[in-house]
């Protein structure tokens, strides 16, 4: 074959193929058109077969008319592809429409999380673990010794009335108890002996109150204990401040004011700007603007004395509050029976 | 304690501390004095005003009253209140005729609580100010009508004017048991005074130095437990008045006037803090009375009309011990220092009085107050601790109030020892962590009655005022300093924590544990600790649950012995209120003793899950132990057993009870019992939680540091192949008493050089079987750590899995 027809073929062989992609509608006619011409077996590898029948000078020069056939095929078919690629993912998710907010569930878990009580412990325990302290557990039914007579609290002392205990049948009479606070878990500490202290102590305690609004019969504590060298009263009302402020947010701070426990001296009672009114004065709050939150003060060197640490060695401070008290203040909770129903609507609802 | 503010005037010019021409001048002294009172750590929990506010209310006859066409809850009331024409009101209230008085406030009257009286129209009638109930004028609690006025008051009189009301205050105090000085009004005044820095005096005192006063013999005390005693005789009282404040001042404090002999005396003790008790002296035998420890089993009829029975033990230390007053026959006249006999009483023909003045030990009177169940205004007092040199002041007082003198005054007492503390000076640093002015505080705590003189360099000597029991080591004394110096200056410090705050393992597992829980879909539940005695026994536990000796209530007398109790009466209330789908855990302490020898109980903290559902899902219990082992990689030392296998009894015996014999297992660790997984029996819900026959109740409880913590905790290997997984199914024929769970673990006994995993992916039980077989399909994934399985070994490991369980009569592979 002369250059000349090789020249002619690869010019027919170009309009052929421009009147063939003029027709071409899809991704898969740009792959029928690619084999069709530039394919193992397609029509520009049939001219290059013809190549072999020329002569051997000729032979360069029609391989770089065939080639640049090929090319611009080539480069005409990859121009096309991805536009058709594109075009047709875009049309199959169109014609794929359905409602992803439609579903029907039989085994749908509704809105299950931490019980209230759980999650304000926690949210505590965070808080005081935030300060550098750890959290002590101790066991719900305790003896007289840690419960009352190591906290100062001798046999007809007038907290032992007021705390209206639930004793057990267990020993002697009135000498097992079911804790009606925390402090014991403190007494087991301190006995332990390993100083310096910095603890919260939360739990289950349980006073013999008659059920209503404010009060169930099992309710939970969190205590804080620090024993160490040169520990005082203006530790304990910084640090009282600091979890204020941590727990509660800004605009919320605390307060001391004189109050009497036996297992404390100086002791105090500590108050935090009421969080519903922040301080306005509301009905929560008596129109004070404060709220009572719980109880502080310096070890009573009697508890030192029955725990054998020197309270002329060292000094430190004790506080506590109701961790359920405090849930009912930050979700508004009217009734504390509601607390121990487990509706599963209340344990999700809030 | 109520406390009267006219009455702490007495004693300090209070009314000083604010501007008596101020517009708000009550409200602005009220919160100076209420700042003070928190301050000193007297909690004022209310404050009352009586009288203020009443200066546009007056006395309204009623003169007609008309129905309002369309309104049947008020009516037109017209009245005359003074002015030349009837004024005409539209009220609410019922409980009126024509001629009544009532009072009416006008138009522009502001009531307490700062409620502004305008004219209104209602149902097209004009009403020109409200009538009052004694609620809204702040006179009473009665709310249900109005207030019911003397019919011979002049109509247009002022009401204050009318019912002679003195404008006052009340202060609802909550002292500390620890300050019984604080429990009078003299008390509360002189603190005030000294935080005010008022000038403080007792206004009053008779002079009874002419009185013939002789002394008793010590004998008058009896053996123990009485201080002091006098006693003041007096004769012809019978025309005897107080004057109307005594009266007014004790209804105020909560005090009703029973007759002027018994109103000074409750007016005394109010004020001074020192009860004492009058006697109808013609009434006893003599006026020569005692006190002495009452015999065993004595009784006297009390003032209230109940007979009491007495104690006594010689043994002070132990039992209780009841003091009584008795007359020259020693019988019983009163339960000293709680409450007089019935026999001598007041009463209206009273002609001489036999007045007692006592001081009791504190602990003696709170000891008989609880045993007898008896409290008193005089035993509140007494068990706190009265000041053991007021007795005089108080007769005194008592005198004055009615203006009569003693005839004669015999008194006996043991010398007052007051308490001397030496104090260190630097130890109020080291407490407080700050210094304080000491010389300023010393003349504060000198007006309060201490006596502080220099000791030695860095200290002194405090002697306490006798009506301070509270304050008898360094440490109240430091308090007491920082009381009057104030809390709120002592400066704040900084607490440099030397540790880092951290959870423990445990704590942080079982944190892990609720929260996989919530994830699972598990509702937290807190469930009483404390139930009714049969609720558990109901359920098959046959040991005794630990008992409350001192109940409040029958259901809440003993400790729970597991978790199931509380978790299926909520799942049952829940069913009740029509939820179908209940998934609800708690995490809490179980408790049972057995071991006679060891007092404290064994609490140990279990994990408890309960669910139900309408569905048809199967062991949804099992599924979350599933996911549990998976969670937290329990490996297979946990076996289980059936329920019907073990014997309820046994199982009951560690604390797991109420689950369905053949349909639940045990968890064994190793031979214990670590918990309990399966079907509650549905015989026992319905009976216990009502909880219909039909429904299945799954159920997981198990014993947190046995099952969970000593495991998880363990340091174990991480075993993960690099290398590709073989994974083939294997089908047995296995018989129904067989578990699932056994064939599992022997089928991950046999792999155990490999790493791998066993998974039930079929149960079929089908007709075609025979009825004792069912047709369990594993699928078994397994894969070598340092090469990859070839065919043959995969074979060989497939066949003894086979061999395993054939060996050991487990299943029959089927094909």
């Amino acid at each position: 074959m002369e250059l000349g027809e090789i020249k002619q073929v690869v010019q027919e062989l170009t309009q052929e193929f421009e009147v063939a992609f003029s027709g071409i509608s899809s991704s898969t006619d740009v792959g029928l058109l690619s084999s069709e011409f530039i394919g193992k077996k397609g029509k520009v590898a049939t001219i290059y077969r013809q190549l072999g029948a020329m002569e051997a000078a000729d032979r360069p020069k029609a391989g770089e008319v065939i080639n640049a056939l090929r090319d611009h095929i080539q480069g005409r078919i990859d121009g096309a592809l991805p536009l058709f690629l594109e075009r047709e993912r875009i049309e199959t998710l169109n014609a794929s429409m359905s409602d992803p907010t439609a579903i029907v569930d039989h085994n749908r878990i509704t809105g299950a999380r931490r019980h209230l009580v759980t999650r304000t412990r926690i949210q505590l325990e965070d808080t005081f673990v935030g300060m550098g302290f750890s959290v002590e557990e101790g066991p719900e039914v305790e003896s007289e010794w840690y419960n009352f007579e190591a906290l100062n609290i001798p046999k007809f002392h007038p907290a032992r009335d007021a705390q209206d205990s639930f004793f057990l049948e267990l020993g002697e009479s009135n000498s097992m108890v079911l804790r009606t606070h925390t402090s014991p878990v403190q007494v087991r500490l301190m006995e332990r002996g390993e100083l310096p202290i910095y603890s919260v102590m939360p739990g289950r305690v349980y006073r013999r109150d008659t059920a209503d609004a404010r009060h169930t019969v099992g309710f939970h504590q969190i205590e804080g204990l620090v024993v160490d060298r040169d520990i005082n009263f203006g530790h304990l009302a910084h640090t009282i401040e600091t979890f204020t402020s941590a727990y509660f947010g800004p605009g919320i701070t605390s307060r001391l004011r004189p109050a009497f426990f036996p297992f404390t001296e100086p002791s105090a009672e500590f108050e935090v700007t009421c969080t519903i009114c922040v301080g306005k004065g509301c009905r929560t709050c008596s129109m004070t603007g404060w709220i009572e939150l719980g109880g502080c003060g310096m070890v009573h060197p009697n508890v030192f004395r029955a725990t054998g640490i020197d309270p002329e060695i060292y000094s430190g401070f004790a506080f506590g509050f109701g961790i359920d008290r405090l849930t009912q203040m930050r979700y508004q909770i009217p009734d504390m029976r509601i607390l121990t129903e487990n509706d599963v609507r209340f344990l999700s609802g809030v | 304690m109520r406390t009267v503010l006219s009455w702490l005037c007495d004693f300090a010019d209070f009314e000083s501390l604010v501007d008596k021409g101020d517009q708000f001048y009550i409200d602005k002294l009220i919160d100076v004095l209420t700042e003070a009172m928190n301050e000193r750590g007297f909690v004022v929990e209310g404050v009352e005003r009586i009288g203020f506010d009443l200066n546009d209310v007056v006395v309204a006859r009623v003169v007609e009253i008309d129905a309002i066409k369309g309104a049947d809850r008020i009516r037109r009331i017209l009245v005359d209140a003074g002015r030349s024409e009837h004024e005409q009101i539209v009220c609410g209230a019922f409980n009126f005729v024509v001629g009544n008085q009532v009072p009416l406030a006008r138009v522009g009257a502001i009531l307490p609580g700062n409620f502004e009286i305008g004219a209104r129209k209602m149902k097209g009638v004009q009403s020109n100010g409200m009538l009052c109930s004694s609620r809204e004028l702040g006179l009473g609690e009665d709310s249900d009508g109005l207030m019911l006025l003397d019919d011979s008051l002049v109509p247009g009189t002022g009401i204050t004017t009318a019912l002679g009301i003195v404008p006052d205050v009340v202060f609802d105090l909550a002292i500390e048991a620890n300050r019984p000085d604080a429990n009078c009004h003299l008390g509360v005044a002189r603190e005030l005074a000294v935080h005010f820095n008022l000038d403080f005096s007792i206004p009053f005192g008779a002079d009874l130095s002419q009185i013939d006063h002789h002394k008793l013999p010590l004998g008058y005390l009896g053996d123990f437990g009485t201080n002091s005693l006098m006693l003041a005789s007096f004769k012809d009282i019978s025309g005897c008045q107080v004057e109307d404040f005594v009266v007014r001042r004790l209804a105020l404090a909560g005090m009703r006037s029973v007759s002027p002999i018994v109103d000074a005396s409750n007016y005394v003790m109010i004020e001074l803090g020192q009860p004492t008790h009058p006697y109808d002296l013609d009434k006893l035998a003599s006026a020569d009375i005692r006190v002495r420890p009452a015999f065993a089993s004595e009784s006297i009829v009390t003032l209230d009309g109940q007979n009491r029975t007495l104690a006594f033990s010689r043994n002070p230390g132990d039992l209780p011990v009841d003091l009584v007053i008795v007359d020259q026959d020693d019988k019983p006249i009163g339960i000293a220092g709680i409450m007089g006999g019935g026999t001598s009483e007041i009463s209206d023909s009273t002609k001489t009085v036999l007045l007692e003045v006592a001081n009791f030990s504190a602990d003696l009177i709170a000891k008989t107050s609880k045993r007898l169940g008896l409290r008193s205004e005089a035993s509140a007092r007494f068990e706190r601790g009265v000041d053991p040199n007021i007795a005089t002041l108080a007769l005194e007082r008592y005198c004055g109030l009615l203006s009569i003198s003693p005839e004669s005054i015999s008194s006996v007492n043991i010398e007052f020892v007051p308490t001397v503390i030496a104090l260190r000076v630097d130890q109020i640093k080291r407490i407080l962590g700050q210094e304080l002015p000491m010389a300023e505080l010393y003349t504060q705590l000198e007006k309060m009655g201490f006596l502080i003189q220099d000791h030695s360099q860095g200290s002194v000597w405090v002697q306490v005022p006798s009506n301070r029991p509270d304050i008898t080591i360094e440490a109240d004394l430091i308090e007491e300093f920082a009381r009057h110096y104030g809390y709120h200056r002592i400066a704040r410090k900084i607490l440099n924590v030397p540790s880092v705050g951290k959870l423990t393992k445990r704590q942080i597992l079982r944190r892990e544990l609720i929260d996989f829980s919530i994830a699972r879909g598990y509702f937290e539940a807190w469930t009483p600790s404390l139930l009714a005695p049969d609720e558990q026994r109901r359920l098959g536990d046959e040991l005794e649950a630990i008992r409350v000796s001192n109940p409040m209530a029958i259901e809440e007398s003993v400790l729970r012995r597991s978790l199931l109790s509380g978790l299926l009466r909520s799942a049952g209330a829940n069913i009740r209120r029509r939820f179908d789908q209940i998934n609800l855990f708690e995490v809490g302490s179980v408790f049972s003793h057995s071991n006679p020898d060891e007092i404290f109980p064994v609490e140990t903290e279990r994990i408890g899950y309960i669910s139900f559902s309408s569905g048809n899902e199967r062991s949804l219990a099992f599924m979350l132990y599933q996911a549990m082992v998976e969670r937290f990689s329990l490996d297979g030392r946990i076996s289980f057993r059936r329920v019907s296998e073990i014997g309820p009894k046994v199982m009951a015996q560690r604390g797991y009870f109420g689950m369905h014999p053949t349909r639940s297992v045990a968890l064994m660790l190793e031979d214990e019992i670590v918990g309990v997984v399966g079907e509650v029996d549905p015989y026992l819900a319905q009976d216990v939680a009502g909880i219909s026959r039909d429904s299945v109740l799954y159920y997981l409880e198990l014993d947190f540091d046995q099952a969970f913590y000593e495991r998880v905790l363990a340091p174990h290997d991480l075993k993960v192949s690099q290398f590709p997984s073989a994974s083939f199914d294997l089908c047995f024929g296995v018989s129904k008493e067989r578990l699932s769970r056994e064939l599992q673990s022997e089928m991950e006994q046999a792999i155990t050089s490999y790493v791998g995993s066993i998974t039930l992916i079929d149960i079929y039980e089908g007709a075609a079987l025979k009825d004792v077989l069912r047709s369990l399909t594993y699928r078994v994934l397994v894969a070598s750590m340092d090469h990859t399985l070839v065919e043959s070994e995969i074979r060989a490991i497939r066949q003894a899995i086979i061999d395993q369980i054939e060996r050991k009569n487990l299943g029959q592979l089927r094909n």
